[in-house]
């Protein structure tokens, strides 16, 4: 019994931890309309870097706060390339996805970094007189609310309204005067940041970072979002990153059920990707009967071509 | 006011002949004239209207807005100075967004977007008290998304907003077309009172020769690119529809029996 209780607690842990990731795609998926491929590369990256800064002896507060601040140029990148070099927006994602693999190992040196001796966040919390036990779970419940407020309170500025109208109607936020390749650059880099930032704190939590441990983030990070939008309709800002959080979660038990009903662990992403599958066909379906308007088909089109 | 010095735009189709869309087009605007545009599909209306507001670039001429040559500033630094309507109410408002943040966004038209609140309590009853001018009720709806609006009240709140922060310059690309009879009549009403509240200048676009003729203190047509017919208060005044037809083939040279804008000045 208890180790159930166990188990539940550990895909909490989880489901919070890379909800951080979740809440980044859905900045991108939901918030600017950008299919964002960076994920994949900008995850790691966030690992990469902090763990090549713990093992420095760098301060673990530090070294995961650099995390953001990379992941934030890897997906302005991708935003460079697709509005001022006007690669389409999936092909410039896969490029700096693919840059950042070389990045990536030149980063951390090589192809695995374990962590467990050096200090973490984690440690932190732990010689500050807090739990084993329970110093993730806390760690990773303060990381949400607060990036959770943080992104709400964004959303609502100029700035973010902004920035909201670009994913919605560029041409019309672009006769307001906003430039509008800016908002998807600066837009695409705040979404990874939080993605990097999400890489660096799963690689403390699960003690070593890996080169291959991006693979699937995107999917994944989209599952989240849809089961989450399917468990609390998006109606406002604060309901879609809410959403997120919650469907984080949700994903990282149905994952659970998924290894206890017998599933190997590498056949995860297959199940991930059917999931997703499933939910957007799903969608499609409904919004096929239901409209026939340019609007319902475009949307429907690009939430299957993310 | 608006000063078009021989503007000349020809897009690439893809069969590599070009298209001539602006031929030698050269308008000078006063503040608080009010030009309606006419012309048939394809005159280069919907182009001239584009090349104002720098969606694409010119070939050739120069566009001067308020003495300032904006020729080489690209469409979102010209916006400042510029309003616009959109043939398609859904492309004048942010669907997912609620009225009062995209009245807001409106009003911050052509200004720093910083990280201060977006829609602040003072703002907020600004946007009542000129909603409530509209007389549609949605100075109740504030937080409503704008998605949730009839094609008319979109289209109502899409002119507001342009107005909001008062431009120098009214662009109106066929604002009224995809409405119902009866509500584009009232969106006409609106524009007209708006048009009157501010002193702007105002290119509308329409397909209603006799609405064309009916408002505004000037009338333009334009064929295969090039104005081909100018005509101002007093003299518009006197001017019936068969007359403004008739100069139009005087213009041209030419009279054809199925001309097109005969077409469509029997469908209203
Ligand atoms: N982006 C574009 N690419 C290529 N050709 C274009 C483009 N925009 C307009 N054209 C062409 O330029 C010409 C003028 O088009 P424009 O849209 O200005 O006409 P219009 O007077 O607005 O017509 P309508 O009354 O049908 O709206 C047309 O021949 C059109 O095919
Ligand atoms: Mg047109």
């Amino acid at each position: 019994m208890s180790s159930a209780l166990g188990a539940m607690f550990r895909v909490l842990e989880q489901g919070l931890v890379y909800a951080v990731m979740a809440v980044g795609v859905y900045f991108t998926s939901r918030v600017l309309d950008f299919p964002d491929l960076t994920v994949d590369g900008s995850f790691p990256m966030g690992a990469a870097i902090a763990g090549r800064l713990l093992i420095g002896g760098v301060n673990p507060l530090i070294a995961t706060l650099c995390a953001p601040v990379a992941g934030f140029f890897a997906g302005a990148a991708t935003g460079a390339l697709n509005t001022k070099l006007r690669i389409s927006n999936l092909l410039a994602g896969i490029l700096t996805m693919t840059a950042l693999y070389s990045v990536n190992l030149r980063i951390m040196g090589r192809s695995n970094l374990p962590l467990l001796r050096t200090g973490t966040v984690l440690t932190v919390m732990e010689d500050m007189g807090i739990s084993p036990k329970l110093s993730a779970f806390l760690l990773f419940c303060i990381v949400i609310v607060i990036l959770k407020l943080m992104v709400d309170t964004f959303l609502r500025t100029e700035f973010g309204l902004a920035l909201r109208a670009t994913g919605d109607n560029e041409l019309m936020i672009r006769s307001l005067g906003v430039n509008t390749d800016s908002m998807k650059i600066v837009g695409i880099g705040i979404a990874n940041a939080q993605v990097a930032l999400s890489g660096a704190l799963v690689a403390q939590y699960q003690g070593f970072a890996d080169i291959g441990m991006g693979v699937g983030t995107v999917v994944a990070g989209l599952a989240s979002v849809i089961i989450g939008e399917a468990i609390i309709p998006p109606k406002s800002v604060g309901m879609g990153t809410l959403g997120a959080i919650i469907g984080s979660v949700a994903y990282r038990l149905c994952v659970f059920l998924a290894l206890r009903l017998g599933f190997a662990p590498t056949d995860l992403k297959l199940v991930t990707a059917l999931l997703v599958i499933a939910a957007l066909s799903g969608k499609s379906i409904k919004s096929g009967i239901g409209a026939e308007g340019r609007k319902a088909s475009r949307h429907a089109g690009t939430e299957i071509s993310v | 006011m608006l000063e078009l010095r021989s503007l000349y735009k020809k897009f690439q189709s893809s069969a590599g002949n070009g298209r001539m869309a602006l031929k030698d087009v050269s308008l000078s605007l006063q503040p608080n004239d009010f030009v309606t545009v006419i012309g048939s599909n394809g005159a280069g209306k919907s182009t001239l209207l584009n090349a104002i507001a720098g969606v694409f670039p010119v070939d050739s001429g120069q566009v001067v807005i308020d003495g300032q040559d904006v020729t080489y500033l690209p469409e979102y630094r010209r916006a400042s100075v510029i309003g616009r309507v959109f043939q398609d109410p859904m492309q004048g408002t942010a669907g997912s967004m609620s009225i009062e943040e995209n009245m807001a966004m409106a009003l911050k038209r052509g200004l720093r977007r910083g990280l201060s609140k977006g829609v602040s309590a003072k703002d907020r009853d600004y946007f009542r008290q000129q909603l409530s001018s509209l007389g549609l009720g949605l100075e109740d709806r504030l937080l409503e998304p704008v998605k949730l609006l009839s094609g008319g009240q979109r289209q109502a709140l899409a002119l507001l907003m342009a107005t909001l922060s008062k431009p120098k310059l009214l662009l109106l690309d066929e604002h009224t077309a995809a409405l119902d009879p009866r509500t584009a009549q009232e969106i006409q009403e609106l524009t007209c009172d708006i048009v009157r509240r501010g002193s702007l200048s105002v290119l509308m676009v329409t397909h209603n020769l006799r609405l064309a003729l009916a408002v505004g203190t000037r009338t333009i047509m334009m064929h295969e690119g090039e104005i081909v017919l100018d005509v101002s208060d007093p003299e518009r005044s006197e001017m019936t529809v068969s007359d403004l037809l008739e100069r139009f083939h005087d213009a041209k040279g030419e009279r054809l029996s199925d001309d097109r804008i005969l077409l469509e000045v029997c469908t209203y």
